[in-house]
């Protein structure tokens, strides 16, 4: 069959047109790819086309459209064969017998018994001159060649095929960015659904007052907070830091925290807590993950919070008197071995104290030049904030990194809890503290004030005597005994009263001494054989109901505890 | 703290009143050591007006106890409040220090 040179060239253009229209459709890359070699087959009345591919990376031509082969994947590279050298040459290629031409390499046509007479190839170049891959036609039908009109019908096809794959491989792109914001949202969106916002969560108890913020990084992180309460007065919190970022990240946080609240409601302290949420992380931890949690259980009445830690940043107390991280209780983090062993430390928040969690996100924020913010920059900015409210501090830390930062990107997420111990709910207390000198010229100004303090709350004499008296023999002990220098110290006193009991607390920075581990004295000794001292302690313990001591940062901590005798 | 002086007969009766704390204690010892030392270790000592007394108070009492019968002299404590007397109670003092309801009684129990 034969067509005249008008007949042909208006069948080319229509098929022209087509393959334009077809090409113009298809968006996917791979769609695209079995368009193009099954349109220019037919248009070129071939009996078969194939498309290469340039990888820029291998210098390599490589195909997996052709359909008829067998091949899954060929690769070609660049300068071999009739594909390589119009890759390289960048010029077609027009062979009328394949066998007679030496460019020709028979390998493929004996691996898939196909006979290749007459071939037609072409480069496809793209915008900025940049080598796309190669078109090829193979076997012109009825026996015929592939003439002028061939190629410039191919040349002019071509120039289609490479705006379509160019146009296929920008979609394909954008399609992988957007299938990865989808997922990193998605991350994001499985994070923070895990966390409870609204705050105050509490706002009928006035013991404490608790906040917290996660700014997630664009890459999320994996951080973690909670809190809830296990029975009326005892308050539950965490917060913890996954290893890994992303969708997995976001999910491994998902499931430590959903067991962690499981765990942690049947009660048992935060030691025994971490290491059954251990076991349970390990338990099927194929993805190697593992995550830092620090946790708390608060007894709201007293301030004492009871935590354990497995791998995670140690909280600052921020105090009146001082800022310091709670002392570490080891643990590793969760997830490494079913093994791991997890200890208890204890706390005592005093009225005022804020109990402030975080997350590297907020020690390894780096500024332009790569510095952190470190830990330094963690606690001047706390330490300018005592006092306030735990949102104060909690946005006060945020926007401090944010300033440090300056713009530069957040790599990690940023994770601060923060709990003010206000103390007991039961607003008949009343509270009086004092701040003194190590010094025995101090001691009228302790019996003032407690004797003020008495008569504000109609204490009987007989009870402020022993309130007194206590207090004198373990102030003038502390003065007496407690520093080795001759600098001035501080010694804090704190009395509170709540019907019917006064508590008394007796603080100090010197070295460590038990009062609970002074022998009673032998009061049955005739004068000359009594020795001197010994008898304050005696005292004391006769004086007071209970005696409790406590050495805490470096600190020795007593605190007594009485009632009114007698009528 | 405040301390007075009165002499009956020729017994010396010291009046010790107000508080005495560890800030205070030391004046009283400076007293009965200058006592002491002027030989004068026959006292009665009014704590009526005492309203409280601490270990440092109780061991000025002790020393000078110790120091007086050293002296073959004595010291009577007469007339404590019961909060005050207390104190002596609970660390035994009560039984080694001597001690009179009144100073008429004290002055009875040092002449006889």
């Amino acid at each position: 069959m034969t067509f005249s040179h008008d007949q042909r060239q208006a069948r080319n253009l229509s098929a022209l047109l087509m393959v334009s229209k077809a090409l113009a459709t298809e968006i996917r890359l791979d769609d695209l790819l079995h368009v193009i070699v099954e349109q220019a087959a037919e248009v070129l009345d071939a009996d078969r086309a194939t498309l290469f591919l340039y990888d820029p990376d291998r210098n390599e031509l490589w195909s997996k459209a052709a359909p008829k082969l067998e091949l899954k994947e060929i690769r070609i590279p660049l300068g071999v064969g009739i594909a390589g050298i119009v890759a390289k040459t960048r010029t077609p290629i027009n062979i009328a017998d394949a066998y007679a031409d030496v460019r020709f390499h028979p390998d493929f046509d004996r691996e898939t018994g196909y006979r290749t007479r007459s071939i037609l190839c072409m480069p496809l170049i793209g915008t900025g001159d940049q080598l796309i891959g190669v078109i090829e036609v193979m076997n012109k039908k009825y026996q015929a060649v592939f003439d002028e009109a061939d190629e410039s019908l191919l040349s002019g096809l071509s120039a289609h095929i490479t705006v379509a794959l160019e146009r296929a491989r920008l979609v394909q792109a954008y399609v992988e960015k957007e299938r990865m914001e989808e997922a990193l949202k998605l991350a994001h969106e499985i994070q923070m659904s895990m966390v409870p916002k609204i705050f105050p969560p509490f706002p009928h108890r006035s013991e404490f007052d608790i906040f917290a913020v996660l700014v997630p990084a664009k890459e999320v992180g994996g951080d973690l907070y909670d809190f809830f309460f296990v029975d009326e007065n005892h308050l539950c919190f965490a917060v913890g830091d996954v290893s890994d970022k992303g969708v997995p990240a976001s999910l491994f946080m998902a499931v430590t925290k959903t067991l962690f609240k499981a765990i942690a409601v049947n009660g048992g302290g935060p030691a025994e807590i971490l290491a059954r949420l251990n076991r349970e992380v390990c338990r099927d931890n194929e993805a190697c993950m593992f995550v830092t949690v620090f946790c708390g259980v608060l007894d709201v009445r007293s301030g004492r919070v009871d935590y354990s830690n497995a791998g995670h940043n140690l909280p600052y107390i921020l105090s009146q008197r001082d800022l310091a991280p709670v002392p570490n209780t080891g643990g590793m983090a969760l997830g490494v071995s079913e093994e791991a062993i997890f200890r208890g430390g204890q706390h005592w928040l005093r009225p005022g104290d804020q109990l402030v969690l975080y997350t590297d996100g907020v020690t390894e924020a780096m500024d332009k030049e790569d510095q952190l913010f470190a830990e330094t920059r963690l606690e001047s900015t706390l330490q300018a904030m005592q006092g306030r409210s735990s949102k104060e501090i909690v946005e006060g830390v945020v926007e401090a990194v944010r300033r440090f930062s300056a713009g530069a990107p957040q790599s990690d997420d940023i994770t601060l809890l923060a709990i003010a111990y206000r103390g007991s709910q039961d607003n008949a207390r009343s509270h009086l503290s004092l701040s003194l000198r190590n010094h025995l010229a101090e001691l009228p100004r302790v019996s003032q004030a407690v004797t003020e303090f008495a008569e504000k709350h109609g204490l009987a004499p007989e009870f402020v005597y022993r309130a007194n008296l206590a207090l004198e023999e373990l102030i003038t002990n502390t003065i007496s005994y407690a520093f080795k220098d001759n600098a001035e110290h501080k010694i804090f006193v704190r009395l509170s009263w709540q019907d019917p009991r006064l508590e008394l607390q007796i603080e100090d920075a010197g070295v460590p001494f038990n009062p609970l581990e002074v022998p009673p004295p032998d009061i049955e000794k005739p004068l000359k054989e009594r020795p001197a001292g010994g008898l304050g302690i005696h005292l004391v313990r006769k004086m007071m109901d209970e005696m409790e001591y406590r050495r805490e940062n470096h600190r020795n901590i007593v605190i007594l505890r009485a009632k009114p005798r007698g009528g | 703290m405040e301390i007075t002086e009165e002499r009956r007969m020729n017994m010396l009766i010291l009046r010790v009143m107000g508080k005495l704390d560890a800030s205070t204690a030391r004046d009283l010892e400076g007293k009965f050591l200058d006592l002491a030392a002027a030989g004068q270790v026959d006292l009665v000592v009014d704590l009526a007006q005492l309203d409280y007394v601490s270990s440092a108070g109780l061991h000025v009492f002790h020393l000078a106890a110790k120091r007086m019968a050293e002296a073959k002299g004595n010291i009577i404590l007469c007339a404590p409040k019961p909060t005050v007397k207390q104190v002596f109670d609970i660390t035994g003092f009560s039984s080694i220090l001597n001690f009179a309801a009144s100073i008429e009684d004290a002055i009875r129990l040092a002449s006889g």
